[in-house]
């Protein structure tokens, strides 16, 4: 839906984006992740045609957006973090607009606003300036906005900046049932915990570079090797010798009570292992693969070197491409 | 014109029933009162309708032009806009007829109580629909003007000052004042003449017709700067057409008479100086992009490069090629007595040679750009043209003045164009600034567009 090509942007003096390349699959929510200064802003902004890279193309639905920007932009609605409401106008001439400056058909331009104001909650607040609007209803219209002429991709940036609870798990069930209705979302934010609710995919840049791009909330499988997390009820020293023992079974983590282990990814062998410890008298209470966390990592990518992140980067990208 | 959606959107800003009616309860009030008093009332309402319309299109729609754009930047609707699928064209009419909706709905109430005064004093139909064609195409290209000043400014990253504003309807303001030629030639109107390419015109319409051909000017720069800022790419050729345009335009007042080419030659060129010196101010002069079109250039990707290129290098090439020819012409062909007349008023004991004038100004033109330029690639690239210009200013006016008190006329050459009747003395000053001047903008070139990566940044 969204493919990447060895896009390279620079600002004076600073290589902002680097050889960056991505292709995203079609119904898939993406987080966009990383630190302050790392390019997410402006790789939204090229995908946005917004500006136009040195080196480099973006097509979104195989069309090349900087090939001709005004086209792009009737298949795609973004999200900028500042929301661009026209405070002077009602919801209803705000979303009139957006339908007809979007090329909706004059004939379906009612039909459009509706189901725009429906599917976030707006039908009550039509009559209602934009600028009397509280924080969260401004983010609802601006999505109801970006989403009017039913894009194939939906860009935001920073969308939970200043919302409170409520309204970030209501933006939450927006997205996903925006995903379910067909779009393709990328979402730039800090905030992985609410990223984590929604995102089927997670994009890490840094340095202008992609260093990892991978499914969220999937098994650590790799190359017919699984991790493993076990847990005891109690501590127990036993653990780590009866582990240490079996050749089939590398330990990566030790604690008291809890330990990571790498194994071949055998459903027969896993059953062996657990019936072993528990044979052995050890209080098992948990014993399951060890799945991806967004928060761990994006630390775990963020805190690695320089150098061993480009090193990472390459290898990663493909695999997640293939992913 | 309902189907563009920016256009509609600014009415609904702009119009309200309120706003329509008041403004057509003070014109009705205005006409009203001057219907008792006869002759005097009708003189009063037609000077009174004309100098409202001045007021109104004049003064505030430019202001309104530039508004429009900066209220969206300051709103950030503009980013918005700019995602949408309006076309530049769209953008750009919309937001121009649209932003200025309501004062241009006053302007015509203004004209109607114009007219109205002007037909009970018995004026032709004729001659009221010049002025009334003069007055809207004038505000029509002021505000073009304005709104291109304003999208130059927001490229440079300037526009977020009102100050800013302010400029752009200045110089709007600037280009509507030649609607008070127009009115001015009406009172001459009939014996007064221009010679064009040897022919006879009436100035009254020949202005009009220029102040519309000039207005489309303007409103196709609007339309290619918009569709810039939408990240269309741009090739220069309609820069090139405007500048073939105002060589032709200009030379023609000189054609036709009896004169030789050298003379048709003189004000094309020093209007080829302006314009390039008027490009290169309005180039936000980006070294990154500078950069790119380089190596566009160089891989042979001559599209992207022309797309990338800056307008003022191609004024300059152009203002060379025309300066080249007539100092070359200026051998065989010298100007006639009446051409030199202000040459002989700025200089009247010096007779300085055309030829030697010619040559000097673009070198001289050369030295400023390329110092201008190692300003913008210095550290306050936001102030660079502004400093420039005031040290270049100085270097002209008070600097030349001091020489020419203190070392007599033989350091002039130093900082202005002129004849020291030496060859070595007239250019060589100038030769030397150009070369000290290009070796520093190649280092300081270097150094801006030197690329860190990431980690060494850090």
């Amino acid at each position: 839906m969204i493919e990447i090509s060895h896009l390279t942007y620079d600002y004076p003096g600073r290589r902002a984006l680097d050889d960056v390349s991505v292709t995203i699959d079609p119904l898939t929510i993406t987080a966009l992740v990383g630190p302050n200064g790392a390019g997410k802003s402006t790789l939204l902004r090229l995908c946005a045609a917004l500006d136009r890279p040195y080196l480099g193309t973006v097509r979104i639905d195989g069309l090349d957006v900087h090939d001709d920007p005004r086209a792009a932009h009737r298949s795609m609605g973004v999200l900028p973090d500042f929301f661009g409401l026209y405070d002077d106008l009602t919801v209803r001439q705000c979303l009139l607009y957006r339908a007809r400056a979007q090329g909706v058909p004059e004939e379906q331009v009612e039909a459009a606003l509706h189901r725009a104001a429906e599917r976030l909650d707006l039908m009550d607040r039509l009559r209602d300036k934009a600028g009397t609007l509280s924080r969260g209803l401004r983010q609802r219209l601006a999505i109801a906005q970006a989403i009017i002429h039913e894009p194939k991709v939906l860009m935001l940036d920073e969308p939970a900046s200043g919302l409170d609870p409520e309204a970030r798990i209501a933006l939450a069930q927006v997205l996903r049932r925006l995903r379910d209705d067909g779009m393709t979302i990328i979402v730039s934010s800090h905030i992985l915990a609410e990223l984590e609710d929604y995102s089927t995919h997670m994009l890490i840049i840094r340095d202008g570079r992609i260093v990892e791009f991978t499914p969220i909330g999937q098994t650590a499988r790799h190359e017919g090797r699984l991790r493993l997390r076990l847990a005891l009820a109690h501590d127990d020293a036993r653990l780590d010798e009866l582990l240490q023992k079996i050749p089939e079974v590398t330990v990566l983590e030790m604690k008291a009570a809890e330990a990571v282990i790498d194994v071949a990814d055998d459903a027969e062998l896993r059953a062996g292992l657990l019936r072993h410890l528990v044979a052995a008298g050890l209080p098992v209470i948990e014993f399951a693969p060890e799945r991806f966390g967004l928060q761990d990592a994006y630390l775990s990518h963020v805190h690695m070197p320089a150098a061993a992140v480009s090193v990472a980067a390459a290898a990663k990208t493909t695999e997640g491409n293939l992913a | 014109m309902i189907g563009n959606p920016e256009f509609t959107r600014n009415l609904w800003l702009q119009l309200s029933w309120q706003r329509v009616l008041g403004a057509a309860a003070v014109i009705g009030i205005i006409y009203y009162a001057s219907t008792f008093w006869g002759e005097v009332g009708q003189s009063f309402a037609s000077v009174a309708g004309k100098w409202l319309f001045h007021f109104v299109i004049g003064l505030w729609s430019t202001r309104r032009a530039a508004d429009a754009l900066a209220e969206e930047v300051g709103g950030n609707t503009w980013e918005v806009q700019r995602m949408s699928g309006l076309s530049a064209w769209q953008m750009a009419w919309g937001k121009l007829l649209g932003g200025t909706a309501y004062p241009w709905l006053c302007g015509l109430f203004c004209l109607a109580l114009m007219d109205a005064g002007l037909l009970a004093r018995g004026f032709a139909q004729t001659e009221i629909l010049y002025g009334n064609a003069n007055l809207i195409a004038s505000g029509l290209t002021a505000q073009a003007v304005s709104l291109s000043v304003a999208l130059i400014l927001l490229r440079k990253v300037q526009l977020r000052r009102r100050l800013m504003v302010t400029f752009a309807q200045v110089c709007g303001l600037l280009v509507y004042a030649n609607s008070l030629f127009g009115d001015v030639a009406s009172l001459v109107n009939g014996p007064h003449l221009v010679s064009w390419y040897g022919n006879s015109y009436p100035a009254t319409p020949f202005h009009l017709a220029s102040l519309i051909v000039f207005g489309c000017w303007m409103w196709l720069g609007l339309y290619r700067l918009m569709r810039q800022e939408l990240q269309y790419s741009n090739w220069p050729w309609a820069w090139l057409g405007f500048l073939a345009y105002a060589i032709i335009y200009i030379a023609g007042f000189e054609a036709g008479q009896g004169q030789p080419v050298t003379a048709m030659l003189v004000w094309p060129l020093i209007t080829l100086v302006l314009l390039t010196y008027f490009s290169f101010l309005a180039d936000p002069k980006d070294p990154v992009r500078y950069r790119w079109g380089l190596s566009a250039l160089q891989s042979g990707d001559i599209g992207k490069a022309l797309s990338l290129m800056p307008l003022w290098p191609i004024s300059y090439v152009v203002t060379l090629l025309v300066g080249v020819v007539l100092a070359v012409l200026l051998s065989s062909q010298p100007l006639p007595p009446g051409s030199q007349d202000w040459l002989r008023y700025v200089w009247s004991n010096i007779k300085p040679d055309p030829q030697v004038l010619v040559i000097a100004t673009l070198l001289f033109l050369a030295r400023d750009l390329l110092f201008l330029l190692l300003l913008n690639f210095g550290r306050w690239r936001e102030r660079a043209d502004l400093a420039g210009l005031v040290y270049l200013l100085i270097a002209y006016f008070p600097l030349a003045a001091i020489l020419s008190f203190v070392a007599s006329y033989r350091l002039l050459a130093v900082v202005i164009p002129f004849d020291a009747h030496n060859t070595v003395m007239s250019f060589g000053p100038v030769l030397v600034e150009i070369l000290v001047l290009g070796v520093l903008v190649a280092r300081r070139w270097q150094s801006r567009t030197a690329i860190r990566q990431h980690s060494q940044a850090a």
